[in-house]
């Protein structure tokens, strides 16, 4: 194996860094200025940074020569035939973006929605990207389908949507309250994952021996207790029942209000106070639930991006 | 213009492997390390089968998939058609390893820099280099020269006997097989 678990890790941590972002991003957008959701964006963004600090790390440290005469890394610029060199922009443009709009936040300034824009457009990049830098490669023909970045790009958004509602649902968890449509898009996303994974490995599967021996390996061979156990139920099926399950408590007469005016909503449970029962607040015990769910979203976009590492037989064995 | 190019003639390879150590004796490799390696091929069916050792080492592919992902441009091919790796650009990221569909590269965990066959030309004086698996081969099994001289010995033992890259229409492969 070329590249085993470090770079398994780094392709997760920059989509979890580019889910994160863009969900910080909509909540902005949401919000309108009205400050209601500043928490949320928040931890967005520090999730989004610190997400791309430690994947980067892990990448430079998994370069061994680069990692040792680190001057070479000016050479990454020189070939924009490579899809790496071109990842090296783009991370470029959305590690920029994303420092300086977590600046604007913790000085608690108005993040230009412009700027927002862009670093929306350079997550979206950057989730892509690692998609397709192992798409283009022909050895191994599981990568080698214009489906890869497609998934990595869905699986990225839902990842880094379910470590800032974890982690706001720790800090602020009357903001999360209001932010149902959110939710309802996490949830969409993982029915799509779900499609896009099955639709991969049966597309795969057809176009060489190579890939119907990685398809083999993952459904019925020596990786199929993870791929089942860890990414399909944990990563997909758990994460889906209880998402379904927050949406139809959020959705009652006595849950939340609706969408538009749920701005209005958190604060209005805020002033709630801790008496429970009140307008926008949902149960603990669904709350946790909620929690278990985001948890097995990230250990799945985990796991998704380390099976299709480990997974892949080369072309070589089968001339 | 000199475009070398290689012969393996795999019905004359007897697995001794000493094309491998003299690889490595002339590359200083370490025992774990090698640029020349081996895959075994079974053909035909019972009773009549055969087992054929091909061995695989970079291919100096005129379009090579290592050459276009190399983000760093350590990766090139010399102006006589020879793959090359830059050692002084190479910042180990392995892009080229994975995309190398004959699996030809190999990291030096020394310096963490990826290296390859090189047809030997790096003790190339101005004569044409011999490379040490050429050189050493016991059965005459390999043959190097220049595939843009009709008049060369590799030239003419491709055409008499037929011989073809490893995969057709892959990478435009260097090294020709007959099998």
């Amino acid at each position: 194996m070329i590249w085993g678990s470090i770079i398994a890790w780094y392709l997760f941590l920059a989509g979890l860094a580019a889910g994160a972002f863009a969900t910080a991003a909509l909540v902005s957008f949401k919000d309108r200025g009205r400050k209601a959701f500043v928490k949320v964006q928040l931890v967005g963004r520090i999730v989004a940074l610190l997400a791309l600090a430690i994947g980067l790390f892990l990448l430079i440290f998994d370069a061994e020569a680069g990692f040792k005469n680190p001057l070479r890394f000016f050479y990454l610029l020189t070939n924009f035939a490579s899809v790496m060199t071109w990842g090296v922009v783009i991370l470029g443009v959305f590690g920029c973006v994303s420092l300086v709009t977590l600046l604007l936040s913790l000085l608690k300034k108005h993040v230009p929605y412009w700027l927002d824009g862009l670093g929306i457009a350079a997550a979206a990049c950057t989730a892509a990207y690692t998609g397709v830098l192992i798409g283009v490669i022909k050895t191994y023909p599981l990568w080698n389908t214009a489906l890869l970045p497609v998934l990595f790009l869905v699986s990225a958004l839902s990842a880094g949507m379910a470590a800032t509602f974890i982690l706001s649902a720790l800090i602020a968890p009357r903001e999360l309250e209001g932010l149902g449509i959110l939710k309802k898009l996490h949830f969409a996303l993982l029915p799509t994952e779900l499609l896009l994974l099955v639709a991969l490995l049966y597309v795969a599967s057809s176009t060489a021996p190579a890939a119907q021996a990685s398809v083999e390996r993952l459904v019925s061979g020596d990786l199929a207790l993870t791929f089942w156990l860890g990414l399909v139920v944990a990563g997909l099926i758990v994460p889906l029942f209880s998402g379904g399950i927050g949406i139809g408590a959020g959705g009652n007469p006595g849950g939340r209000g609706s969408d538009t005016d749920g701005a209005d909503g958190a604060r209005a449970s805020g002033r709630g106070g801790a008496g429970g029962g009140g307008r926008g607040r949902t149960s603990s015990g669904i709350r946790t639930m909620e929690a278990a769910g985001d948890v097995g979203v990230l250990v799945g976009g985990f796991l998704l991006r380390y099976l299709i590492i480990v997974a892949a037989v080369p072309l070589t064995f089968v001339f | 213009m000199t475009r070398y190019a290689m012969l393996i003639h795999t019905t004359r390879c007897v697995g001794c492997f000493a094309c491998r150590v003299a690889c490595q004796t002339q590359n200083s490799l370490p025992a774990s390390d090698s640029f020349i390696r081996y895959e075994e091929q079974e053909s035909g069916s019972y009773p009549v089968v055969y087992a054929e050792q091909v061995p695989l080492q970079c291919q100096h592919c005129e379009d090579a998939p290592c050459v276009s992902v190399c983000p760093t441009g350590a990766s090139y091919i010399n102006n006589e058609g020879i793959v090359l790796v830059n050692q002084e650009r190479c910042i180990g990221c392995k892009y080229c390893m994975t995309a190398c569909p004959y699996n030809a590269r190999i990291q030096d965990h020394r310096t963490g820099e990826v290296e390859k066959c090189r047809f030997c030309v790096w003790h190339d004086d101005g004569s044409v280099p011999e490379p040490a698996c050429v050189d050493t081969c016991v059965t005459g099994a390999r043959i190097f020269g220049d595939l843009d001289d009709p008049t060369s010995e590799v030239s003419q033992a491709i055409v008499s006997h037929n011989a073809k890259p490893i995969a057709a229409g892959l990478t435009r492969a260097k090294i020709y097989y007959v099998r």
